[in-house]
């Protein structure tokens, strides 16, 4: 063994030492205080004892993984490499996953509970978060038509992006035009415009034709029947390089005109890339917050974005099972519809050109 | 795919692919709602952003007087601007690498053949996926505040709480973190292109005794390059326009530790009706990212290895 090695050794020995003393110490009662007191230094190691005890047993395992791996035999090293494999991906895996699953557990905890446990199962378990998220604000909203008012506008959008995507790639990826190639690098210029250099012009340009607070939500979905998020375009792009020419020449052949090539031909191969674009671009409008904090005002058409910041302004310091069960509602059909879908998500990342 | 003696006839082939109709408007034709779409919706607005910056543009006045480059000196002079310009580039520099390492640290060991690749990776992704919602904003209040989950942990092990969110030096970095933990697309996207490394170059490589770590950063590095690339490109030009996290999660302060320039974008123009001076932020920020990019661009060429067949990207 190195001298690091039995460095570290030495350590985490000393840190597990302490840490167990520490925890032995016995903190003395606020009223005795006459009964002997443990020193400083004791006083210091009960309290952080915990924290030696994880330190020290990292460092332990640390060096005596090292250690050993070194001398094994090769299929002991694997086993050893794989077992330590999971435990990161583990250790990640609980960081990833915890603040979520603590956020379902929280809807069903009450409010003396939520921050005195970290414990997942309630001990008391309790619909009221629900029952408080259901009723409303005094206001003419509450998360049921918060949520409706959400999808009245990406159904739409998801609809009006996927089929307005659809046609400009195929006019891009299949046809030569006068002024193709200049245009093509202006769509691809657009994937770096940031949007928040547009967002005022837009803000004005709308006001102006009466789509702020429009009971239609204009501002949101008209621009999706032009095509402009350009990633689902290009994208899509990308899919169709893939169906070989040949497929189009024969529907031609056969007597189909331009669009009827487009739907009859292109669209069933093309179908699992619109479908992973329809789906990202559920999420992403479903995320939506600063669309309709700069579109809608009236609170009676509030989506569930904006419904779930103003229970969280409204609520904070008390009633934090009803500001979790008010989120957990709001992106409740996202999970699912992730859960459904879960491999055209993984598809359409990996398909190139997607953000997040 | 096409050899020598091939190319003449795909040559010929390619001359009757498109048809006059082909050639001629049709293709014009179907992008035209696009085009339509870009003038109004991306051009125009891009134009009057740009117009705006020199203007004393009022919200509700509407009046509009040309003050030549006052509005920029302002972005640049101002305490205010200038802090939310650092705290953009913090923000970028923090996020950006350890998203990007975090990201391809874990697709590297789920790429060695490990059981229940799938559930990891479903783990993973959930967090990009929801990462931007409001309801994960609201979540991460409440593990960070000063009697949240996170100091509950801290108290187990004995530290004093410490209220994350009004604490100027560790506010950002809670930002940072929500980032961060988004790391999954990234992460998919490298697990994608570590899955295409051909394994024989692995295996020639050992023949020659090169240990795990050279291989790593020999083979695989190089080979994975254009997906580095991509992630950086795309994640450098997210972080600059960040605007959720801070704005819901601590609305820009303590004391403007987190007012990113989105946030101050947003606030000069709804807030203090200011256009003028929001619009030439808006241009600042639009110039800072453009640079980058362009950098990652320019010096792709250096590190970026693409094999011959993904040439033409």
């Amino acid at each position: 063994m190195s001298k690091i090695g039995i460095m570290f050794l030495v350590l985490s020995i000393v840190l597990l030492g302490l840490g167990f003393y520490g925890g032995s110490v016995q903190m003395p009662e606020a009223t005795a205080a006459e009964a002997a007191q443990p020193g400083a230094a004791a006083m210091h190691l009960a309290q952080y004892s915990n924290f030696y005890l994880l330190l020290g047993g990292v460092i332990l395992f640390t060096v005596l993984y090292f250690t050993i791996h070194k001398r094994v035999g090769l299929k002991t090293q694997h086993l050893m490499s794989t077992t330590v494999r999971y435990i990161i991906l583990i250790v990640v895996g609980v960081f990833m996953v915890y603040p979520l699953l603590w956020m379902v557990s929280a809807t069903f905890k009450d409010n003396n509970e939520i921050f005195s446990t970290l414990n997942l199962i309630p001990a008391r378990p309790t619909m009221e978060g629900y029952k408080l998220a259901m009723t409303n604000y005094g206001g003419d909203i509450n998360i049921w038509s918060a949520m409706l008012n959400t999808y009245k506008y990406v159904i739409p959008r998801v609809i009006f992006t996927v089929i307005s995507s659809t046609i400009t790639a195929y006019g891009f990826g299949r046809f030569r035009f006068r002024g193709r190639n200049a245009l093509f690098a202006l769509l691809m210029a657009t994937l770096f415009l940031p949007q928040v250099v547009l967002n005022i012009p837009q803000f004005l340009m709308y006001r102006n034709f009466g789509w702020v607070d429009s009971p239609l939500y204009l501002a949101m979905i008209v621009p999706s029947l032009f095509a402009q998020e350009t990633y689902f375009v290009y994208m899509l792009i990308q899919f169709m390089r893939n169906i070989p020419r040949e497929l189009d020449e024969a529907a031609k052949i056969d007597g189909c005109n331009i669009m009827q090539t487009l739907v009859l031909v292109l669209v069933p191969m093309l179908w699992p890339a619109m479908v992973s674009a329809g789906l990202f671009q559920f999420m992403w409008s479903s995320n939506d917050f600063m669309g309709p904090l700069l579109y809608v005002n009236s609170p009676s058409r509030y989506p569930a974005t904006l419904f779930v910041r103003m229970s969280m302004d409204a609520d904070t310091g008390f009633a934090w099972n009803r500001v979790m069960a008010v989120s957990l509602i709001s992106i409740m059909p996202s999970l699912i519809v992730f859960f459904l879908a879960q491999s055209q998500f993984m598809d359409g990342v990996t398909a190139g050109a997607v953000k997040g | 795919m096409t050899n020598g003696s091939s190319a003449v006839r795909s040559d010929l082939r390619k001359k009757r692919r498109f048809s006059k109709l082909e050639q001629g408007y049709m293709g014009f034709i179907l992008i035209l709602p696009w085009l339509i779409g870009f003038c109004i919706f991306k051009l125009y607005p891009f134009i009057s952003s740009l117009i705006y910056s020199f203007t004393d543009y009022d919200l509700f006045k509407g009046a509009q007087n040309f003050v030549g480059f006052e509005n920029y000196i302002d972005a640049f002079t101002k305490s205010k601007n200038v802090k939310a310009l650092q705290v953009t580039f913090a923000y970028a520099f923090m996020t950006v690498p350890l998203k990007l390492i975090f990201a391809l640290f874990i697709a590297y060991i789920l790429n060695f053949k490990i059981k229940g690749v799938g559930l990891f990776r479903t783990a993973y992704y959930v967090p990009s996926i929801l990462g931007g919602s409001v309801a994960i904003a609201v979540l991460w209040r409440a593990l960070f505040k000063s009697d949240g989950v996170i100091n509950t942990i801290l108290a187990m092990l004995g530290f004093d709480s410490i209220n994350f969110l009004a604490d100027r030096s560790w506010a950002l970095f809670i930002i940072c973190l929500l980032r961060v933990w988004q790391f999954g697309s990234a992460m998919v996207l490298f697990l994608a292109a570590l899955k295409g490394v051909p394994e024989d170059l692995y295996e020639a490589a050992s023949i020659d005794g090169a240990s795990k770590s050279r291989q790593f950063l020999s083979i695989t590095i190089p080979i994975i390059s254009p997906v580095i690339f991509y992630n950086l490109v795309t994640q450098l030009v997210q972080a600059f326009q960040e605007f959720n996290g801070p704005y819901i999660i601590t609305n820009g302060g303590p004391r403007n530790a987190t007012t990113l320039i989105s946030l101050i974008v947003y606030n000069s123009a709804f807030k203090d009706y200011k256009v003028g001076l929001s619009s030439a932020m808006a241009w600042v920020m639009f110039v800072i990212t453009t640079i980058f990019t362009i950098i990652a661009f320019a010096s792709q060429k250096k590190w970026v290895y693409y094999s011959d067949d993904d040439g033409r990207g």
